[in-house]
């Protein structure tokens, strides 16, 4: 009986347009709208990513003619093990160079 | 049955609908893993050209720290030094006496892993390896480690050529000047 009614139905060709037009209209419109949704997350990532990178180049373009915020009467310290065993320790004054992002320095001077 | 199923126009739309949805699924992914790429690469960005910065700012200041050093190393093997034009004796001065006076026994003088911290910020932190080799070769290697392990971020190196004048009395004059110092990735 159910076996009857299953053959018979994948014989039909009859009234199964309408629901399957319905169904074939969402899938369309939900591949639709995952594209245009990836489209904007993506759009939005590389906006992003511009923002960044000039956000960086502008900061490098500063430091570079340092025209960063600068910060004197700072040190670096250098540390090292002499092969004999013992640490020693040096400081070296430096003038910071600060960017929104980045930082640098140079010698300013030397610590007697 | 089957061969009139696969023939029969019916249900077509569907399969169509499906085409069209994969179509756009696979178009959207591609999409949206080149865009996270990128957003990814641009994410280190900044922290790479922090690490260009902290290795050349540590090789530019021991360029200048060596530029004008002069040393005298005497015939008995003892260094000094020659304090010349009101240049300081700077930095770097325990690593360059220890290894004049190693070099002068013609052995080779290696330090690794030293240190520099910055006062002002970490992110300028950077270890350098300091050689000096027969004939008064200066090279330092300077690193800055990634986040990973024995992951270097970025490297450069500086070498330094030494000039050498051998006085009267067998004693040699060492002078490091700006020219014989260069620095490279």
């Amino acid at each position: 009986m159910k076996r009857n009614w299953l053959i018979k139905k994948l014989n039909s060709k009859a009234g199964e347009s309408l629901p399957e037009v319905l169904i074939a209209v969402l899938i369309v419109a939900m591949g639709m709208l995952m594209l245009s949704t990836m489209l904007n997350v993506s759009s939005r990532m590389i906006d992003k990513s511009q923002s960044k990178v000039k956000a960086v180049y502008a900061d490098v373009g500063e430091i570079d003619k340092k025209e960063g915020v600068a910060e004197s009467g700072k040190t670096v310290e250098i540390t090292y093990e002499r092969p004999n065993g013992t640490t020693a320790k040096e400081m070296v004054n430096i003038k910071l160079y600060r960017g929104d992002n980045l930082i640098s320095y140079e010698t300013e001077g030397l610590i007697p | 049955m089957l061969k009139g199923k696969i023939s029969s126009d019916s249900g077509a739309t569907l399969v169509l609908a499906l085409v069209f949805f994969l179509l756009c699924a696979v178009a959207g992914s591609i999409i949206l893993i080149a865009g996270s790429g990128a957003a990814g690469r641009m994410a280190d960005l900044k922290d790479d050209q922090q690490a260009y910065y902290s290795v050349t700012s540590a090789a530019k200041l021991f360029e200048d720290q060596m530029a004008g050093q002069k040393y005298l190393i005497s015939s008995g093997g003892s260094v000094s030094a020659r304090v010349a034009d009101g240049h300081k004796d700077g930095a770097l001065q325990v690593l360059l006496r220890e290894g004049l006076a190693s070099a002068h026994d013609s052995k080779n003088y290696t330090v690794k892993d030293c240190k520099l911290r910055c006062q002002g910020d970490s992110k300028l932190d950077v270890t350098f390896d300091f050689i000096m080799n027969e004939g008064y070769y200066v090279t330092i290697l300077v690193k800055r480690q990634g986040t990973g392990e024995d992951k270097v971020q970025y490297q450069c190196t500086l070498k330094a050529r030494a000039t050498t004048k051998t006085n009267s009395n067998n004693s040699v004059n060492i002078d490091w000047n700006k020219d014989s110092i260069t620095v490279s990735k």
